[in-house]
């Protein structure tokens, strides 16, 4: 058998995109769901929300952590509340009320505890596109290998919106669910300080590099065009298949590429650093994955 | 998004969503409810959805949860259920199906759902890394082990069922459509 792992899987389908149309149905669907207005269609606010403090007494009362537990519903309602985050619990939920995600993290770690909650909001450095988004949420890899839960709980993160606004607070809504005792993580970019290595470098539309028009070119010459604009480089080997698929993967900080080879793709690892994709060849070092 | 922005994405999406739902539904009837429920929480959160080929991630990976609620609902049914199903299986005396009998559908069915979930938006969705850890929401270096991993232990499990599958190591990372159409 020639196979390789993924054709196996690929011929494990049950339904090929080929076979797939849209018909009355789909356009009945989309009528359907566009006929409400997206806020009439918005879930009611959860109860949770009335038990907290508000008005001019907010502020002194919000200072002070609040555990309740109450037997009002038919499930048992826990919430949690400090100056920075509320958490309410019921049911199979968790939803988490971030008042700022830029917030003191140590704050988020205490409300996290009380309730016995794997979750980490990381900060990371992006470059401007990014700055004040949601980069991801779910399960970390940390947690990948644990054994499954009785009842094959999995771990499920939700977050709400997915950008803060522009300057300010960033209120950030997280729903949890499933086996919450894995970790589980929350990821948002900040602005980077100069030569802060980007958190989120993969090559995207809009990347400010394409304008040097670097892919191409020797890696020479794409060096000489960086030094031109103040820019240092670093590395990544990549291919891609006549199908358009691809690889790629990080060499050793230490290599560098023979001069004469093509840059494959560029994007901007850094404000002050640019990695250049090349082509693999004999010789070259192998991905080793780690973990 | 207004209107007229939801229905471009949706007429983009419609065909890959329902494939990806398809493929991992037990029922058409569930699989419709899925793509339903998921186009809802998409218009009920418009403004949310972003452009280009990032809606149709976004659109993965909200079906991706409504397909485990849904799971999590029939495992809870199953527990159920268990005993009267093991009462009318051996009244009808039922058979394993067809598919059971093939070793690499039975060994892929018999990993963890986690590789499972991973080798599939490669295989079936075509997603490369950064897409499948959009999808995920996680980082693209999780996906890359977790590709690796899944790969290898596929391999490992297939080779003890008997099915010579040669397993040259999975690079580290895949370059998705959007990536490629960037780079």
């Amino acid at each position: 058998m020639t196979a390789s792992i993924d054709d196996l899987v690929a011929g494990l389908a049950t339904v090929r995109d080929e076979e797939l149309t849209s018909g009355p149905g789909a356009r009945e669907l989309l009528a359907a769901i566009t006929a409400e207005r997206p806020e009439a269609v918005r879930a009611p606010r959860p109860r949770y929300a009335r038990l907290l403090p508000a008005g001019a007494a907010a502020t002194a009362l919000a200072a002070m952590a609040l555990v309740a537990l109450t037997g009002a519903g038919p499930e048992p309602v826990r919430t949690y509340a400090n100056a920075a985050v509320a958490i309410e619990h019921k049911g199979e939920v968790y939803e988490v009320r971030v008042k700022d995600a830029y917030a003191d993290q140590r704050e988020f770690a205490e409300a996290f505890a009380k309730l016995g909650l794997n979750v980490r909001l990381s900060i990371v450095p992006v470059s401007p596109r990014s700055e004040r988004r949601v980069l991801s949420f779910g399960g970390t890899a940390e947690g990948d290998d644990r054994q499954m839960p009785t009842g094959g709980r999995t771990r499920e993160v939700d977050v709400t919106p997915f950008t803060c606004p522009p300057a300010g607070a960033c209120p950030l809504t997280l729903r949890l669910s499933g086996d919450v005792h894995s970790p589980m993580e929350v990821t948002l970019g900040r602005r980077a300080r100069p030569g802060e290595v980007y958190a989120d470098d993969p090559p995207q539309q809009g990347d400010p590099l394409k304008r040097l028009k670097l892919r191409g070119l020797t890696v020479a010459d794409a060096l000489a065009r960086l030094r031109g604009n103040g820019l240092g480089a670093v590395y990544e080997i990549g291919s891609f298949t006549p199908g358009g698929s691809g690889s790629w993967f990080t060499p050793a900080p230490s290599w560098r590429p023979a001069p004469g080879r093509r840059v494959t793709g560029a994007w901007l690892h850094s404000s002050q650093v640019a990695t250049l994709m090349v082509s693999p060849a004999e010789g070259d070092p192998q991905p080793t994955p780690t973990g | 998004m207004d209107e007229d922005e939801f229905a471009a994405v949706y007429a983009q999406a419609y065909e890959p969503l329902l494939g990806y739902v398809l493929r991992r539904c037990g029922s058409v009837d569930d699989a419709a409810d899925i793509v339903a429920e998921t186009f809802t929480i998409a218009w009920r959160r418009a403004a949310e959805v972003p452009g280009g080929d990032q809606a149709q991630l976004w659109l993965f990976g909200t079906a991706r949860r409504v397909l485990a609620n849904h799971r999590r609902g029939e495992r809870r049914h199953l527990l159920k259920t268990a005993a009267l199903r093991s009462e009318l299986e051996a009244m009808s005396g039922a058979v394993p199906g067809p598919e059971d009998a093939a070793p690499v559908g039975r060994v892929f069915r018999e990993l963890a759902e986690a590789d499972r979930e991973v080798l599939t938006l490669v295989a079936w969705e075509g997603l490369g890394v950064a897409e499948i850890a959009t999808v995920l929401g996680c980082s693209r270096n999780a996906v890359s082990i977790r590709l690796y991993r899944a790969r290898r232990r596929f391999a490992r499990r297939l080779r003890a069922a008997g099915v010579d599958t040669p397993y040259p190591a999975a690079p580290a990372g895949r370059l998705g459509r959007a990536e490629r159409a960037a780079s």
